[in-house]
């Protein structure tokens, strides 16, 4: 990058007036740099380096958040691996991330294609903008009305099954153990977008991946013969690959983090028992119902490293892709 | 493509009824926030006349201070991330001193950071720090973790701008602080938007850690009220309805002003990971 130098002699004559300015620039530049970067270096340091640092030390230990913590090793991390409560969590964790996977990578893609082959270019906006509409409606508000839809007694999906004569079927959902985990993954669980599972953002991810391909190249597969499905598969999907690692890495993250914590915290509370406990949701529960803090941060130690793992592979892996896609486009 | 009505209209057909399917909750909502009780059980499906606006009138004088609490929280760390990430990217980008590479990638890689690790320490923090109960508790957390994206947008923006500007306004006498202020920070200003649509957004929504920390009736913001609000007004649907659906209309009355800019800033949050 090109930087001024202060020693160089200015290449045009100054006016007398306007010395005083000059010499004002040649105070050391460091020191404005340092001042501007004071804050946000601050503000890293306290509310992220230092809370960091102290959650990886505080996993090995037995902390309660206001007494002085004493060393125990790896005790919290062998029972984690021993505590029913956490293996629940983790077999639940894994079930809503593979389910929202899949989800997210087949629904909006679906529709994202379905949108481009509409000819109508005003419907396709429109459209397109409608299923985005859900991202600017507060979370929270979405699952409170998906808990008035699973209500036993008024709720609107036992209604509507009355209303079908499929009364039979008519269930308490998230009071039941056997059908409160799907309920949870319905709304999206904090990770997607609510049944019927057409994330806006994934949608305008995957539209923009498939408006980047050439027309050529469809052009040239389909006057070789090449049906909608062969086009798809052979031409599209290789080409659209970067978006897909993308919104996997997108997906997977976002199951270990706050957000799939608070649809759990809404909804379910964790319950009926252990049903619809997930880590992010023990290691809240632990640290603020149990004050086991230590024990928290071993479990968000766990979750941070499973991170750390994916970001790390993901930056290996798949940005030289992405780039690849970028350069395509332009 | 070859002209085929018949796949056309069950195209269309099928991703209206899907809009519908999406939108069947929120039509739900609006419908039975103007009913009363009576209304609500004769008629479960339709809307019913006369509409109950009294509802709203029930309902708004209960939110309407958690908006304005929210509206605070998100306004002022909104703020505090521009202030502090536009000071921040510009010398990252445009000027050379020591120590820059090391502090720029110590701030970067602070985006692998997933929020769930730092939340007990940080929670114990605020308690430390006097915080709970009080606005900021929840504020600088909030500019801590939306300044690294931001940073990282910026940098990428202030880098892009021709040297020749800043010169020009060198040679013309323009302190360091000038030139960031008077010709950098205006050339940024689409960032700026993107970034703030985004923190917006995400503050507004934010639940747990406000949960825990604006534990006072008096600072609670409207997610927190809203979940209080359905324990409230238990079996009393339209005052409840009501109440959602005066939720949703602040961000949707702010976006409706600039859908363009909103899709561009949810997509710019893409750069992260």
């Amino acid at each position: 990058m090109k930087t001024y130098d202060a020693t160089t002699p200015p290449a045009v004559a100054v006016p007398a007036a306007r010395v005083r300015g000059r010499g004002a620039r040649r105070r050391p530049v460091p020191l404005f740099a340092y001042l501007c970067l004071l804050p946000a270096v601050a503000f890293a340091g306290v509310f992220l380096y230092y809370p960091t640092l102290s959650a990886l030390y505080h996993a090995f230990t037995d902390w309660d958040g206001v007494n002085a913590a004493n060393f125990v090793g790896l005790a919290n991390f062998q029972q984690m691996f021993s505590d029913t409560q956490m293996r629940q969590s983790f077999l639940n964790g894994i079930e809503i991330t593979v389910v929202t996977l899949i989800l997210e990578l087949i629904v909006p893609l679906t529709v994202a294609k379905m949108i481009l082959a509409l000819r109508n270019q005003r419907m396709q906006h429109l459209i397109r903008l409608l299923f985005v509409f859900p991202l600017i409606v507060p979370q929270v508000i979405i699952y409170l009305l998906w808990l008035f839809i699973y209500d036993p007694n008024v709720g609107l999906l036992n209604a509507t099954l009355d209303l079908l004569h499929l009364g039979f079927l008519k269930h308490d959902w998230l009071g039941d153990p056997g059908t409160a985990l799907y309920a949870v993954m319905a709304t999206g669980a904090g990770i997607i977008s609510f049944f019927p599972f057409v994330d806006g953002f994934g949608l305008l991810i995957y539209t923009a991946g498939l408006q980047a391909i050439p027309a050529e190249i469809i052009e040239s597969a389909q006057l070789d013969g090449a049906g909608w499905w062969r086009r798809f598969w052979r031409v599209e999907f290789p080409l659209i690959l970067g978006q897909l690692r993308l919104m996997s890495v997108l997906t997977i993250t976002s199951s270990v983090q706050l957000a799939a914590v608070t649809a759990i915290v809404v909804l379910t509370g964790g319950g009926p028992g252990f049903a619809t406990y997930i880590p992010g949701f023990s290691m809240y529960y632990n640290a603020f119902y149990y004050n086991h803090m230590g024990y928290a941060c071993a479990i968000g130690t766990v979750l941070f490293l499973f991170v750390l793992v994916l970001t790390i592979l993901n930056l290996r892996f798949v940005r030289p892709s992405l780039e690849f896609d970028a350069g395509g486009r332009s | 493509m070859r002209a085929r009505p018949i796949q056309q209209t069950t195209l269309t057909a099928v991703l209206w009824l899907l809009v519908a399917a999406m939108f069947y909750p929120f039509y739900f909502m609006v419908q039975t926030s103007l009913k009363d009780n009576s209304q609500f059980a004769l008629q479960f499906w339709l809307p019913t006349f006369p509409l109950h606006l009294e509802n709203y009138a029930t309902a708004f004088p209960v939110i309407w201070h958690y908006i304005i609490n929210s509206v605070i929280v998100v306004g002022c760390s909104t703020a505090g991330v521009i202030v502090v990430a536009t000071l921040a990217a510009y010398p990252l980008a445009r000027l050379s001193f020591p120590g820059r590479e090391v502090i720029y990638y110590g701030l970067i890689s602070l985006m692998m950071l997933p929020n769930i690790l730092t939340l007990v320490p940080q929670f114990v923090l605020i308690r430390n720090l006097g915080l709970i109960g009080s606005y900021w508790g929840v504020i600088l957390p909030y500019i801590a973790a939306g300044e690294i994206l931001a940073i990282f947008i910026l940098r990428g923006f202030f880098a892009s701008l021709p040297e020749e500007l800043f010169e020009a306004a060198r040679i013309d006498g323009a302190s360091e602080f000038q030139v960031f202020l008077r010709v950098a920070l205006p050339l940024v200003r689409p960032a700026i938007t993107a970034i703030a649509i985004l923190q917006v957004l995400i503050n507004w929504n934010d639940y747990i850690l406000p949960l825990l920390v604006l534990t006072d009736d008096s600072v609670k913001t409207l997610v927190l009220g809203l979940v209080q609000f359905q324990t409230r007004f238990v079996t009393n649907y339209g005052p409840q309805m009501a109440g959602y659906t005066i939720g949703a209309l602040p961000l949707l009355v702010l976006f409706s002003f600039g859908m363009r800019q909103f899709v561009a800033g949810i997509t710019s949050g893409a750069l992260k990971l």
